[in-house]
């Protein structure tokens, strides 16, 4: 037989050598490298929107691995915590490898050349960020490795060595992305992706000026605005759902997204927050709640127009982002059954479910969430083609005012540009700097604030407790309403839960946050095991 | 001659007739006259005192005009040849002709005749006919054939003898199929184990490799699952050789083949090669051990015989788990609740709902096992061949069929099969040419719910994690619903169907040129093509609310076709010349070959969803989401290789081997392997200081043998992505990613490094082994002790996950299997009862010896050095905690432990909790410095015992089969019920841990407890899987020849049998303990409960043969 019996080649597979010689084939490489954006699933390492549930605004209790790093009972053992690592080095050993031979290709415009290459710079920035935002330092690779090489070996990059090479990198892909794309392409990173990321990281580090900067970049832009569709009380919440996918042309907030596709690329999120069978996997907590002001711009235990006296009085008279972010009374619903005294499935939602008799969602907390909500995918599984922002208009508005009120430039003006804007979407009263100052009102704390209620449910609150060092509030027990605003009928499903002093029920107690150990991941088990050179941050030595 | 003999015999006046008995019992040697001249009864006086033989007979035929040889045990006292009685010779001589058969009348070409006392021997032609001319008319015939009894028969001046030989049921004259050729078992060096056709009769084995389990020493089987068309049993030869791939290497008439589709009515033998000597001349694809299936053929001159056998039967599973009711599951789920510290469920009345069937919508109490599975399913299985042959042509054509229904409701489980098979061997065409032709072609259909039938879903998975308040129905007849799982009888009814159908079509043809008369050359073609069609239909189920009629919940809402389309083709050609030459006691064969080995895989797939019809399920009907897959891989490889046999008088056995192997896997620099081996064996009962001696007369035969060689492992079994068939070659290839504009993109990227320095794995080994019959041959034993070394293991060496893409296998890492086999046979006939036994035991110990230097893999299943692959990893325990193991603090009355825990479960560990062991002493426990190897996986003593008894037309078997020691792990909702929302409790928790029941098994429970505390792999979670089972029972009873033989009917026999019909075991009542799966390379084999039950079979079945 012939001499080359035995020379054969793969029948499914370009060898690297004969790759990245077209245009084609560089814009299929990009395209593999955004396959590591976190969007919603239920594993920590590929959800940005199950993040949420490391922080104080919604509870799941039974025990996740969510659950074990919101109360710090969790161990260097946990798997999430190396899933997370092992992806997020996964998605640069990628980027790094179209980076080091994208410049082989022939024949490819050089604008578009230097386009994909930006595109993958800001992805290997992207994925880098989540490594110093939960790991601190971290080995710091920017070629592709092979076996043998030394780098695998080497211990961490300092925390500042990386955060400089993210924020240099940001700032040197924004000039070659193009402001926008044709329909085509919306989805890919842009150059307010860029900016807008790079003023987030900046601000998770206090760099305020860097962020400032950056933010301010992105607002002069002059393409993002606010998403409205000229209804005070819908355009908020219409943002999470289908109308709000970042390939609609009307959304000119979404700047970057995980963009999800019917029956093509789909997640369960509206099916978990509203499951008419079992306990939502989205309950809000007493804390989330009470954080929202009174419509009069004051807090609840300073306002004259908050009550308590009743289930449906929690909701009234409150920033009218709360309403569209918690499930309130009179809202339509698809969790059947609510908490009334019968037990037949209900239109419009009123009282919250505590009976496990399947007929509609029980609450773990007295609350449910209505961001995020797409009503037609509750019904069945993994149907839900909601689109998770990672990055809106109105974080990098929010980020702008906290970073020039860090540094103490923070005006009225600058309020007015940036987070009026956020209250006149929904009709809530403006921040003023003068009122705040009557009212006994501490600014730092209003900005917190504003942020918290504005990205709520989003992902970001966990982020936001990191660099805030408000770990405290993690080990404080998770609370849900008062006991005594459950009718007489439900009383019997909640005889067994405590209650505190004031008679709200405790869901979640014996929480922990040592500090400064739990501001930081440990090095995950399996990579210190493999690599003895890797060193554990302070406390998890 | 006769040396050895002796004897002593002092007597007056003794005839010779009673010499003659005497000497005979004396020293086992048989006396024949070939003339009547001497006078038997005519007496003389003997004085021998240990005389020698020699001695007595030249007294014996002093002075008589006689002499005498001595041959074989026998002495032959004839006439002195004188003159005259030459003359007298030649007017007594006859010419005799014949023919030998077998029992059944089957031909038996080269069977021998000789003429006892002389030179003369006759060889029977094609037909089995022979011809003697010119014997002495009184002469004694010996007639031999190899594998069968040599038959002794005094010619009595008859001219036609008609000689039928009985198989020989030691097998000790059998000829066996090795590699490349056949040898006789008497003279085999290599470790070779054989069974047979009637080794496999009347059982309702549904696929040959679950059929093997228990018949073959050294082979473990382990069967993986009782459904319809499953793969059969993992076979497993002396052990796991590599960390990656270790399946046995299955050549049905030469050409590599899926064992599992060959209608086991079509076998006639099997050959399972064991050591290198009789493996390495597969070089590459033989390090795990090869398994030589040969089919049957036709027998020249034979008139056509036709064979009916058939059964019918009913399975029903061995063991499933028997879950909790309502009322019971509702107050174990509050204490779970109330002991972790979350609101209970249920309230009292609410329990007490579910307990009197009030609302049976929602508080209902299924039994869902009872609800998915049926009482029994049928199976039936029904054979026909055709067999005979003329002078030059002979045939065998076979049918079979099939068809075996699963156990679940909605009757989406089944398989059928249907087999055809024709062979034809054209023999001495042009006098020198043989030809054999070889044709199967193979219809299967299995079918099984679209919802699969995996670790972590489908219908049997789900018995597991739905709630016991769902019901079947609702009382308005619609699908129950109670949130959580689907409901598994609706997915097994209407849930759609999963529809594999493939059509194999094997063939070869193979032609055999005598260029001389010991010089031949042989070509083989062959041929396997396989092509599969598979339809996955999901439909969509609508749960409705019972009151109101609304949707509640849609289990898959776009009903969706998934056709897939896969088409294999494998290719071989192979050419060998073979030589035999025999000088004298000087015996040599030798051969040389090649061999080519070439695959090519396609595969495509499409889906798409919205079918406007249930009932019609193609593609056109489909009216979105189109998609498409495509994918294709091949590989090449190309061996050389040859043998030398030679021995010295049957006595002194030499064989050496070579094989030299290519692949298209690696690179061309690291592309060929040789793989050289070479064994000895000696038969010491051929020494005649052994065959005289009277003291070892009960030794009929003996032999030692040992061999070492060194085989090759082969890659591309191991691969699990198509581009890893070449490791060497940096690869590309499509991956997932996100959508952008609104559609699906395409993103590619490599996903695994390459290595072109990889190579093969290489194995040594070594085996010596000692082979004896005793008592004519009634008892048979074997004992063999291995040593098998495998080497450079491809091995993943775990790398930091900084490297950032899948590492390619590295040549490193090195594993022993030491291991020992024995069997032992006893066969034996007490005028028309026929009784036989035969016992197997083996064990095999596998350890890893060396990981490349580098750090294992923490995992449950470990790799570890010093231990057996894919060992248990875990805690040691120290049983459930006790309130004295806790402190009371006064004050707060807090319990603190007076143990060591994991610093994270602070607070957290109360009574009932078990108690893991601080192995480094530091006081807590750690995941990384309190783990140890805890157990191992793979059985260990592995025996089974097999007897038959006939007595007249009865017939009587049973097949003990068994595991001496295993460790088995289930994990998941099939033994932790609260873990998760949707593990439920069986009725082996209610033995569960609380204050006033301290001795309990299960500790105390915890809903979703995720702490260290409970579920880690653990000692105490270990359950002996050692087990003792009645594998197969069987009674035939075959009715007289004279009462049918009018009829044409040959042979008319009925039987009962049973497969797994009774099982002894420690093991959790709720599963078989072939559930545990031995550690494998790919994938966690713990298994969680989600597969189908092992099923027991009971048949009744007849054989029929038609003249």
């Amino acid at each position: 037989c012939s001499k080359d019996f035995l020379d054969r080649q793969p029948l499914d597979a370009i060898t690297d050598v004969s790759f990245w010689e077209t245009e084609e084939q560089l814009k299929l490489a990009v395209n593999g490298c955004y396959a590591y954006l976190k969007g919603k699933s239920e594993t920590l390492q590929d959800s940005y929107v199950d993040l949420e549930r490391c922080g104080d605004n919604i509870i799941y209790p039974p025990l996740s691995d969510y659950l074990s790093i919101s109360t710090g009972v969790f161990d260097y053992n946990l798997p999430s915590i190396n899933n997370e690592w092992v992806k997020q080095y996964a998605a640069i050993r990628r980027c790094n490898h179209f980076l080091q031979n994208y410049e082989k290709a022939k024949g490819v415009k050089p604008d578009l050349l230097s386009r994909y290459a930006a595109e993958v710079r800001f992805l290997r920035a992207h994925y880098y960020s989540f490594l110093i935002m939960l790991f601190g330092d971290v080995p710091l690779i920017t070629k592709t490795l092979n076996i043998g090489d030394p780098e695998i070996m080497a211990t961490q990059t300092p925390k500042a060595e990386v955060l400089n090479f993210v924020l240099q990198e940001l700032e040197a892909a924004a000039p070659s992305l193009p402001p926008t794309y044709t329909a085509v392409d919306s989805g890919r990173i842009t150059r307010g992706a860029a900016l807008g990321w790079k003023a987030k990281v900046a601000l998770f580090f206090q760099k305020w000026d860097v962020a400032e900067a950056a933010a301010k970049a992105v607002m002069n832009l002059g393409i993002y605005s606010l998403y409205s569709n000229g209804n005070t009380s819908t355009s908020y919440k219409e943002l999470f759902t289908y109308k709000g996918k970042i390939t609609n042309a009307a959304n000119k907030e979404t700047i970057l997204a995980r963009p999800y596709l019917a029956n093509v690329s789909e997640h369960n999120l509206s099916r978990e927050s509203w499951v008419p069978d079992q306990v939502s996997r989205f309950s809000i907590t007493k804390s989330l709640v009470d954080a929202y002001l009174c419509s009069d711009g004051k807090p609840i235990d300073k306002s004259a127009l908050y009550s308590e006296s009743t289930y449906a009085a929690i909701f009234q008279n409150r920033d009218p982002r709360m309403i569209q972010t918690v499930l309130s009374p009179g809202t339509a619903w698809e969790g059947k059954d609510d908490g009334d005294q019968d037990s037949n499935p209900n239109a419009i939602f009123n009282l919250p479910k505590w009976d496990a008799d399947k007929k509609g969602t029980v609450t773990g907390t007295g609350y449910y969430n209505l961001k995020y909500v797409e009503p037609t995918a509750v019904g069945v599984y993994n149907k839900d083609a909601n689109d998770i922002h990672l990055l809106r208009y109105a974080e990098v508005l929010l980020t702008y005012a906290e970073a020039r009120m860090e540094q103490g430039t923070l005006t009225q003006t600058d309020l007015d540009d940036t987070i009026n804007k956020l209250r006149t979407r929904v009709g809530m009263v403006q921040m003023k700097i003068t009122e705040l100052n009557a009212w006994g009102m501490d600014l730092r704390t209003e900005i917190r604030r504003e942020r918290r209620i504005e990205l709520a449910l989003e992902g970001h609150r966990y982020f936001d407790i990191l660099r805030w060092k408000q770990g405290s509030l993690l080990a404080e027990d998770v609370k849900g309403i008062k006991k005594s605003l459950v009718p007489a009928y439900n009383q019997v499903y909640i005889a067994t839960i405590p209650t505190d002093a004031q008679g709200y029920l405790i869901i979640n107690s014996g929480r922990k946050f040592v500090e400064p150990k739990n501001y930081l991941w440990p090095v995950p088990l399996p990579q210190k095991d493999l690599n003895p050179n890797l060193i554990q941050p302070d406390g998890w030595k | 001659s006769s040396f050895g003999q002796r004897m002593t015999l002092e007597r007056k006046s003794i005839t010779l007739q009673r010499i003659f008995k005497e000497i005979r019992k004396q020293t086992g040697y048989d006396v024949l006259l070939s003339t009547n001249r001497i006078g038997i009864n005519s007496t003389i006086d003997v004085s021998f005192s240990n005389a020698a033989l020699d001695e007595v007979m030249e007294k014996v035929i002093q002075g008589r005009g006689l002499t005498y040889t001595i041959e074989d045990k026998t002495i032959l006292i004839k006439q002195n040849a004188s003159l005259m009685d030459k003359l007298m010779f030649v007017f007594n001589a006859i010419d005799v002709r014949g023919r030998i058969t077998d029992d059944n009348g089957k031909a038996l070409p080269g069977a021998s005749v000789h003429v006892k006392g002389t030179k003369t021997t006759a060889v029977a032609n094609n037909n089995g006919e022979f011809f003697l001319k010119g014997i002495e008319d009184n002469a004694v015939l010996s007639v031999s054939y190899l594998g069968f009894i040599t038959n002794e028969i005094r010619v009595d001046r008859q001219t036609v003898i008609n000689i039928v030989l009985k198989e020989d049921q030691t097998g000790l004259n059998e000829v066996v199929v090795v590699g490349f050729g056949t040898q006789k078992k008497s003279n085999l060096t290599g470790s070779v184990s054989t069974i047979s056709a009637r080794d496999l009769v009347g059982r309702p084995i549904t696929s040959v490799s679950s059929g093997l389990q228990g018949l073959l020493p050294g082979l473990t089987a382990v069967g993986q699952s009782g459904m319809p068309g499953a793969s059969g049993a993992m076979l497993r030869i002396r052990g796991l050789t590599s960390l990656n791939n270790s399946e046995p290497f299955i050549l049905v008439d030469g050409i590599p083949q899926d064992l599992n589709s060959i209608n086991p009515e079509d076998i006639e033998s099997v050959s399972l090669l064991k050591d290198a000597a009789s493996t390495s001349i597969y070089g590459t694809r033989a390090a795990n051990g090869v398994i030589l299936i040969t089919t049957k053929s036709g027998s020249l001159n034979q008139k056509i015989s036709i064979s009916y056998n058939g059964y019918y039967g009913i399975q029903k599973p061995t063991a499933l788990p028997k879950m909790l009711g309502s009322a019971a599951y509702m107050e174990l789920l509050n204490e779970a609740q109330s002991n972790s510290g979350i609101p209970p469920s249920f309230t009292q009345s609410q329990i007490e709902t579910a307990r009197n069937g009030s609302d049976p919508n929602y508080f209902a109490n299924t039994n869902w096992f009872n609800e998915i599975y049926k009482n029994n399913a049928p199976q039936q299985n029904h054979a026909v061949s055709f067999t005979g042959g003329s002078s030059d042509l002979k045939y065998y054509m076979s049918y079979g069929r099939q068809d075996q229904q699963g156990l679940a409701v909605g009757d989406q489980f089944g398989t059928v099969r249907n087999n055809a098979r024709i062979r034809l061997n054209a023999a001495k065409i042009l006098d020198i040419l043989d030809i054999d032709a070889n044709l199967g072609y193979i219809d299967r259909d299995v079918n099984q719910s679209s919802a699969a039938t995996s670790q972590n879903g489908g219908v049997f998975y789900t018995g597991l994690t739905i709630s016991p308040l769902s019901p079947v129905k609702f009382t308005n007849g619609l699908w129950g619903y109670g949130g959580g799982s689907s409901n598994p009888v609706a997915i097994a009814t209407d849930g759609g169907f999963d529809l594999a159908k493939t059509q194999q079509f094997t063939g070869s043809i193979a032609a055999t040129l005598h260029l001389m008369k010991d010089l031949e050359l042989q070509a083989q073609y062959g041929l396997d093509m396989h092509n599969q069609n598979r339809n996955i239909f999901s439909r969509r189920i609508d749960y409705l609310y019972p009151e109101t009629g609304a949707i509640w919940y849609t289990s898959n809402p776009n009903n969706t076709l998934d056709e897939r389309q896969y088409i294999n083709k494998i290719q071989t050609f192979a050419a060998q010349v073979n030589y035999r030459l025999n000088l004298n006691a000087h015996h040599l064969k030798a051969l040389a070959g090649t061999q080519l080995e070439w695959r090519r895989n396609d595969y495509w797939r499409a889906v798409k969803t919205n079918f406007l019809s249930d009932n019609v399920p193609v593609l056109n009907l489909g009216t979105a989401n189109p998609t498409n897959y495509g994918d294709a891989f091949q590989y090449a490889l190309r061996g050389y290789f040859g043998r030398i046999n030679y021995d010295f008088a049957d006595k002194y056995l030499f064989e050496a081997n070579l094989r030299y192997d290519g692949t298209s896997t690696y690179a061309p620099e690291s592309r060929y392997g040789l793989f050289p081996s070479a064994s000895a064996g000696w038969r010491f009962t051929q020494e005649n200081f052994i065959k005289n001696s009277i003291a070892l007369a009960w030794l009929s035969e003996g032999k030692i043998r040992m061999s070492y060689g060194l085989l090759g492992n082969q890659y591309n079994a191991d691969a699990s992505g198509y581009g890893e068939y070449y490791p060497y070659i940096p690869s590309i290839i499509s991956v997932s990613t996100m959508p952008i504009g609104n559609v699906l993109t395409q993103g590619f990227a490599q996903t695994v490094l390459a290595n072109t320095a990889l190579e093969w794995e290489k194995v040594r080994m070594f085996n010596i082994a000692v082979d004896l019959a005793l008592f004519k041959n009634r008892l048979t034993f074997t004992a063999e002790w291995y040593n098998r070394e495998t080497r450079d293991i491809q091995l993943k060496v775990a790398q930091p996950a900084v490297i950032g893409v899948s590492v390619s296998d590295q040549n490193a890492g090195s594993v022993s299997n030491k291991g020992w086999e024995l069997n032992l046979g006893w066969n034996d006939q007490i005028k028309e009862f026929r009784y036989g036994f035969s016992a197997q035991l083996s064990d095999v110990k596998n350890k890893v010896i060396s990981l490349g230097g580098v750090a294992p893999t923490i995992a449950n299943n470990i790799r570890l050095v010093g231990y057996p692959i894919n060992a248990y990893y875990g805690y040691k325990t120290a049983g459930l905690a006790q309130a004295a193991d806790f402190t009371k603090d006064e004050v707060t009355g807090k319990l603190s432990p007076n143990f060591p825990i994991f610093p994270v479960d602070a607070g957290k560990v109360a009574p009932g909790d078990l108690k893991f062991v601080d192995l480094d002493g530091d006081g807590i426990i750690s995941a990384d410095k309190d783990r140890t190897v805890i157990g191992d996986p793979f059985p260990h003593y592995t025996y089974s015992f097999r007897g038959n008894l006939g007595f007249k037309q009865f017939d009587f078997s049973f097949f003990l089969q068994g595991v001496g020691k295993a460790n088995g792990y289930i994990s998941g909702p099939a033994i932790h019920p609260f873990y998760a929302d949707a593990a439920f409790p069986q009725e082996m928790h209610l033995d569960h841990w609380t204050p006033d029941n301290t001795t309990a098994w299960y500790p105390r429970l915890l809903f979703k407890d995720t702490r260290n505390t409970t579920r880690q792999l653990a000692e105490y979670w270990l359950q002996d899987a050692s087990y003792l089972r009645l594998k197969n029972i069987q009674l035939g009873y075959t009715i007289p020849n004279k009462w049918i033989s009018k009829w044409r009917v040959d042979q008319f026999r009925i039987f009962f049998s049973a497969d797994n019909l009774f099982t002894s075991t420690n093991f959790f009542s709720a599963y078989d303990p072939e559930t545990i799966v031995p550690g494998e390379a790919s994938g966690d084999k713990i298994s969680n409960g989600g597969f189908y039950p092992q099923v027991k079979t009971i048949i009744f079945g007849i054989n029929l043969r038609l003249k």
